[in-house]
């Protein structure tokens, strides 16, 4: 489906990343995760035809597309705003790409399949609506469904959820992945937030640097982080000399007993668990653990470390 | 309260600066014998109207005039939109080179380039006719409409073309479908004062028109000295309502334009 191979950018002489192999399988969504700044949006844009790569090859069904300009390659990228036409109407904005792109239908077959789809994402009733009179994630739904009515090969997101709140983010997440799984199509999609990043995908790839750092399915990076800084942007867990210990395998035991000395920082609620932010420092680390005892901000615990290898259910 | 006090002092700050004028002038143009101190004129009478109206060369320099400003108007936007939209949106080789001469004839003198270019457009066989008075009146409008122009491309994020073309649609669309909408208001104050700046040229036309080219500012200076002040106040209105009818022909396309967008 998507191959990249040994792909780079550089302005001038800054690299922004490199040595990139990624392979998508056709129907998968992978997430590409990392903090800012780490080229994320710079290797979707480049995927996408909008900037150019440094280095490398990129195939699209096994076509290789690498200089092919980016209204001739089989993708469409949506951007972390919806960018909606402000001047055409909610209909008119979903034809778009249909009428002035490289499939030619006829006018009666655009307006029914382009109507078909404002149905699918439940915005019908909105069609002869200018984009400024919906709210940000029907701007966003109308933007996947005029990139969806193209039948791109692969669809690119960036971001698209970043700028709307924190629950509207939640629900349209879990519906737009719902959508692409059963429309069959395949995406990459670009995120800073782990938890999107695992809602929303296959497979997950982890990026820092401008480097892949680790590549899998979301629980296998969250279990088994490859190093450092893939565990401390995508897991939860103490490194003990030179291991990482995911916070499944600590505990708080108290103030007497225990391996490492803590102290409690906050509180956190989440999924009907407690949970309590501690700072290690003899190990110059924080972590989160659960727990059901209520405790105090500043009360001193101790850590307690299943070791590896030991059965994980006594 | 303030706000509505400010609206209207600036209302009729406009009407004596701009309507006030003109409608004096049309009064002038309609009356006969009309003097100070008198409050009201004597007589109404459209002896002033007749007179333009007989002269066979005003009707035609009318339409020199108008066809003149059109034609520098279209011009314009043909050389000044792609290039205001390279020096935003792109990143040329020479950028600030190309912005200085583009600024060079606010800068220079242009009657200094015009007798430069008379030659050379003697040589050329444009000389004494429209096409060299229009290429000439790109001197002095050129730079104005790349300004304005470009000032409306720097407020529109380079996403939109991307979006556009990223969906698979060929950079014409993405130029006429999606930044031209977005472009209307800069689009209009640039026709508008192009064909005002070129309306108001006397000197290159009469240079380069070499008697030929008769505009309306070159039939109306020699006017002025006319006694008859009804015929140099119509004339004047006549002048005045140029740019009305040029933004009525504006106007229309846009309206035409506006209903070729929305189709579907
Ligand atoms: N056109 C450009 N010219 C020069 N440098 C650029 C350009 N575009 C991006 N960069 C640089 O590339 C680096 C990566 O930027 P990019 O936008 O790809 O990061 P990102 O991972 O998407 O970050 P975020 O999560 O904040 O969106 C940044 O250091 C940025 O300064
Ligand atoms: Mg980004």
């Amino acid at each position: 489906m998507l191959k990249l191979r040994q792909a780079a950018k550089k302005y001038e002489d800054q690299v922004i990343f490199s040595n990139i192999d990624i392979a998508v399988k056709a129907g998968d969504i992978v997430s590409i995760l990392g903090p800012s700044g780490c080229g994320k949006t710079s290797l979707l844009r480049c995927i996408a035809g909008l900037a150019a790569f440094t280095e490398g090859e990129l195939f699209i069904d096994s076509r290789e597309v690498t200089r092919i300009k980016a209204e001739n390659r089989p993708v469409v990228l949506m951007f972390q705003e919806p960018l909606l036409f402000p001047h055409l109407t909610v209909l008119q904005n979903a034809i778009y790409g249909m009428k002035h792109g490289k499939r030619k239908l006829s006018r009666k077959e655009r307006i029914r399949q382009a109507e078909e789809m404002l149905k699918k994402i439940e915005m019908f009733e909105w069609k002869d609506r200018y984009p400024s009179q919906l709210s940000g994630g029907q701007q966003q739904r109308v933007s996947l469904a005029r990139a969806l009515l193209l039948q791109p090969s692969l669809l690119l997101l960036d971001e698209p959820f970043s700028s709307l709140d924190a629950h509207l983010r939640h629900s349209l997440r879990i519906w737009v992945r719902d959508f692409l799984k059963q429309e069959g199509v395949t995406a990459l999609f670009v995120t800073h937030d782990r938890e999107e990043a695992a809602v929303m995908s296959d497979r997950l790839i982890v990026m820092k640097d401008g480097k892949l750092q680790q590549e899998g399915e979301p629980r296998e990076v969250y279990e088994q982080p490859l190093n450092k800084d893939v565990a401390d942007f995508m897991s939860d867990g103490l490194h003990l000399d030179g291991e990482f210990y995911t916070a499944s395998s600590l505990s708080i035991s108290g103030s007497q007993a225990g391996t490492y000395q803590g102290i409690i920082e906050h509180p956190l609620f989440a999924y009907g668990y407690t949970f309590y932010r501690i700072k290690i420092p003899e190990l110059e680390q924080s972590v989160v653990v659960r727990s059901d005892e209520v405790r105090e901000e500043g009360q001193q615990v101790s850590i307690a470390v299943q070791q590896k290898g030991s059965a994980a259910d006594d | 309260m303030r706000k509505k006090w400010t609206k209207i002092l600036l209302s009729s700050l406009l009407f004596f600066l701009f309507i006030f004028p003109v409608l004096f002038l049309f009064f002038k143009s309609i009356t006969f014998g009309w003097n100070w101190p008198d409050i009201l004129p004597h007589t109404l009478n459209l002896r002033a109207w007749t007179v333009i109206f007989n002269d066979p060369l005003i009707y035609r320099s009318l339409f020199t005039t108008v066809f003149i400003g059109v034609v520098v108007v279209i011009l314009n936007y043909l050389i000044a939109l792609p290039a205001a939209y390279a020096l935003s949106h792109g990143n040329p080789r020479g950028k600030t080179l190309i912005e200085t001469i583009l600024l060079l004839p606010i800068l220079v003198p242009v009657l200094a380039i015009a007798m430069g270019l008379h030659l050379v457009m003697i040589r050329l066989g444009i000389a004494d006719n429209t096409a060299g008075v229009i290429l000439i009146h790109l001197l002095p409008t050129l730079p104005y409409a790349v300004r304005v122009l470009k000032a409306g491309f720097d407020r529109i994020s380079p996403d939109w073309v991307k979006q556009s073309r990223t969906i698979g649609t060929s950079q014409a669309a993405a130029f006429f479908i999606v930044l031209l909408p977005m472009m209307l208001p800069s689009i209009r104050s640039a026709g508008i004062l192009v064909f005002v700046i070129s309306l108001s040229q006397y000197v290159l036309t009469a240079i380069i028109g070499g008697g030929q080219v008769t505009t309306l500012p070159l039939l109306y200076y020699p006017f002025f000295n006319s006694a008859n002040e009804a015929v140099v106040a119509g004339f004047s209105v006549l002048f005045a309502a140029l740019p009305i009818l040029f933004l009525i022909l504006m106007e229309s396309s846009i309206y035409l334009y506006k209903q070729w967008l929305h189709r579907l």
